[in-house]
């Protein structure tokens, strides 16, 4: 007995170690394969039947034409990578997706939420393996990142133009879907992610001053914090995120800019994030936490953390998004802020000028459609609803952001808004990342020295000096202008 | 190979043929690890020899070759040297390799004394002795993001658990930073350990479990002390588990400390400042987020000869305790 089975044995476990080295080797055949298509054929693709998706290995089979209209009933099935935007992020995709299938019943739109800080690297690898999804959305600065890497597929002069043209959003949104040195508009703006400085109107009006003049620029805006604090013994004057947070670069650029610095060159190829005047924004605002004018431990804290503290009357102001509002009108058994203080006494105000004027960080997200897709005109056929009027005002705010498009924006529901009116008219002013295709690489450079700055801050037990400043930006600076090749 | 016993004179081939059952049994196995263990290293070596960047990533292995440049930058950039030092586009990896040391011993330190301790106190009869050995393994469930989630609430300056507990106690005056300055690499290491220390615990448990009894009476009819029969009988006999663990907690330490790190320090971002950043967390985000992928495979490769090199003093020192068994 024992004999007349090895021999069954022998088979079984070399038909396992065939089958498993035809998977291992299928699988490294296939990739290159498709990583080397060239747009013509993710284009041909495109029009053939909408069942590829579910074959795609006869796709490359079948050369006879074929439309992007569902023939016969068949459904073609777009994939979509989103991240978590708002409070219940998998709802309001998923109310898009439930009205845009409704008008579009020969697609079938499949989302897949991915974790902001496994996005980046999912998506490369789909970029790079020429596998994913047919549609992500890509944080803004990402879009020049991709653009470089071949990866998208270029928006036609047609479909942007039945989206309303590139005029139709803002302007700083509409920056992030472009590549400095190549032609064409990767991806389409989404919504927007507008600063600005929360504070509670009930302790301005206390300590009898106007938001005009309170918040006018640094001088007044720390005389009124002082105020605050002096009457109100419990509260701090600001509340920002420090070093544990996303947010690091961001928050301190519209200091520099504020300032009259820049990030970068206006030709975009060296850093000028440690000029004088950049030197001098950054310091102005390392220093609120000198002038203990700050949540104690507002270092310590990230995004989130900084708006419950604030949502727990802890501080008068912060640096922060729209977000809040949301947060204001939701019932607190639905986790909102309702019945609290600081929810009837929320108020906005732009940043205070420096002396180069006022700018806010305008940032937000994209949706770029990746050159694998073998579906392109369903998934512009989506992108179009998403960047429509009604989907435009239904998903930015149940994510509590801003729309990308002006005419969402200015309809009555957000510009006659008293909050949500005063991200409009800092979104006019607002300025963004370069869209240069090394934009990341500069964005980690200033996230490590910045948020280094915030330890010098935590451990310095007294104002940080202008030169330490300087230090860690020029630090910054010859790192960021060895990668951009200088 | 060394642990084979020296009895054994039959080549491996005659071996194999002598228990070819066996090795047929083993042989799917045995070729599926080389197929994702094997190849990924070679690509891995490959990679650090070629001009991998955001531009040429799509060509991934026919990027161009140049040879040791990264490796000589990396090499530069960890022990100072040469022009590309302090301010290369590779930076703080010097400071991020001082850290992972210190991470490194404290971790260690603290889940094997921690661990032995906890375990010897287990290993005594008392009352609800279950209920306390199952609550000593609770931490190995929590995934590490989690153990980071939820430590960076743990340590907040105000409202934090540790804060409370130690003004509390009346240990501290004033509350600590934990999360950012100089101790953000102990709130980093406590984490770590408390995370670690289930494994070690069970692990020196079951070792001084099997310790004969009647070594101890015999012992103590000699008049040996506690602390004489936890040096001659406990420790000798828990040697080689004790070996194993140091090398765990030595691979551990090296490539540990990416998931606490990033869900407690920066959110996410995967940076927690100078005090804090350890290698492999700074390998990887200067070669995600600067797409230096070629340098990233060179620092990768030259971490691995770091710990290989941990690994043989570690071999050394446990050689004969291992061979006893």
């Amino acid at each position: 007995m024992q004999r007349s089975r090895r021999p069954f044995i022998t088979w079984l476990s070399l038909l396992t170690l065939i089958s498993m080295i035809l998977v291992a080797c299928g699988g490294a055949e296939t990739a290159p394969t498709a990583t080397t298509a060239p747009a013509a054929t993710a284009t041909t693709a495109a029009q053939v039947e909408p069942t590829a998706a579910d074959a795609p290995t006869e796709v490359a089979a079948t050369a006879e034409p074929a439309t992007a209209e569902p023939a016969g009933g068949d459904v073609v099935t777009l994939k979509l990578w989103h991240m978590p935007n708002g409070a219940a992020p998998a709802d309001a995709i998923q109310a898009e997706i439930d009205a845009f299938e409704k008008a579009n019943p020969g697609i079938n739109v499949e989302p897949e939420m991915l974790d902001w800080g496994a996005a980046f690297q999912r998506i490369q690898t789909s970029v790079q393996g020429g596998e994913g999804p047919c549609l992500t959305q890509l944080g803004t600065t990402w879009n020049p990142t991709f653009a470089a890497m071949g990866g998208l597929r270029p928006f036609t002069a047609e479909e942007i133009t039945a989206m309303g043209g590139s005029d139709s959003f803002v302007a700083a949104s509409w920056a992030t879907s472009q590549l400095q040195g190549m032609e064409g508009t990767f991806s389409i703006p989404w919504f927007a992610d507008v600063r600005a400085l929360a504070y509670r109107k009930d302790l301005l009006e206390k300590a009898g001053l106007k938001p005009e003049e309170a918040f006018k620029d640094w001088t007044s805006f720390k005389a009124t914090l002082a105020t605050i604090q002096e009457q109100n013994p419990d509260v701090a004057g600001i509340a920002f995120p420090g070093r544990n947070d996303w947010n690091v670069w961001q928050n301190s650029s519209m200091w520099i800019w504020n300032s009259g610095g820049d990030l970068l060159s206006s030709d975009l190829s060296e850093a000028t994030f440690n000029s004088e005047a950049a030197v001098a924004g950054v310091s102005e605002f390392a220093n609120l936490y000198s002038s203990k004018l700050t949540v104690t431990n507002t270092l310590e804290l990230n995004s989130a953390q900084v708006d419950a503290s604030f949502g727990d009357g802890r501080t008068f102001s912060a640096i922060t998004g729209p977000w809040l509002i949301s947060n204001a009108r939701t019932a607190a058994d639905a986790g909102g802020w309702a019945n609290r203080t600081v929810a009837d006494n929320l108020a906005y105000a732009e940043f205070p000028a420096g002396p180069g004027g006022s700018y806010t960080f305008v940032g937000g997200s994209n949706l770029a459609i990746l050159k694998s897709c073998e579906n392109a005109d369903a998934a512009v056929k989506f992108v179009q609803f998403l960047a429509a009027n009604e989907s435009q005002l239904r998903y930015s705010q149940a994510i509590g952001m801003l729309p990308a498009t002006k005419t969402a924006q200015a309809d009555a529901s957000i510009a006659s808004d008293a909050l949500y009116s005063v991200f409009i008219s800092a979104a006019a002013k607002g300025k963004t990342s370069a869209p240069i295709a090394e934009w990341g690489q500069v964005e980690s450079v200033l996230n490590e020295q910045l948020g280094s700055l915030w330890d010098d801050v935590a451990t310095a037990g007294g104002p940080v000096s202008p030169e330490a400043v300087k230090t860690r930006l020029d630090q910054a600076a010859q790192t960021v202008n060895e990668l951009l090749g200088n | 190979m060394a642990l084979a016993p020296k009895k054994n004179k039959l080549s491996l081939w005659q071996r194999i043929r002598q228990n070819s059952l066996a090795y047929k049994f083993i042989a799917p196995t045995f070729v599926a690890m080389m197929v994702v263990h094997l190849i990924p290293i070679v690509q891995g070596l490959y990679l650090s020899l070629l001009d991998v960047r955001l531009t040429t990533l799509t060509l991934y292995l026919r990027a161009p070759f140049v040879g040791l440049k990264y490796y000589i930058e990396v090499f530069n950039a960890i022990f100072g040297l040469g022009e590309a030092g302090a301010s290369s586009r590779v930076t703080g990896l010097i400071n991020a390799a001082s850290n992972t040391l210190v991470y490194t011993i404290w971790t260690n330190i603290g889940t094997l004394g921690l661990g032995l301790i906890l375990a010897m106190l287990l290993n005594r009869e008392f009352r609800w002795r279950g209920i306390a050995r199952t609550l000593v393994l609770l931490p190995w469930v929590v995934p590490t993001f989690v153990t980071g989630t939820i430590f960076n609430f743990i340590w907040l300056e105000q409202g934090g658990l540790a804060n409370k507990i130690l003004l509390g106690l009346n240990i501290v005056d004033t509350p600590i930073t934990w999360l950012i300055g100089p101790n953000s690499l102990y709130a980093l290491v406590i984490a770590t350990v408390w995370r670690g220390l289930p494994f070690t615990t069970i692990m020196f448990l079951a070792a001084i479990q099997v310790i004969p009894t009647d070594l101890y009476e015999a012992a103590s009819l000699d008049g040996a002390n506690g602390w004489q029969r936890f040096r001659h009988i406990t420790l000798p006999l828990i040697k080689p588990i004790a070996g194993t663990q140091v090398l765990f907690g030595l691979i551990n330490g090296f490539y540990g400390g990416y998931n606490i790190a990033v869900q407690m320090f920066g959110g996410g971002t995967g940076f927690a400042g100078e005090y804090a950043d350890l290698l492999v967390p700074a390998i990887t985000r200067q070669t995600w987020e600067r797409h230096l992928y070629g340098f990233g495979s060179a620092a990768s490769v030259i971490l691995m000869g770091m710990l290989l090199v941990f690994v043989g003093i570690w071999y050394r020192a446990f050689r004969d305790s291992l061979r006893a068994e």
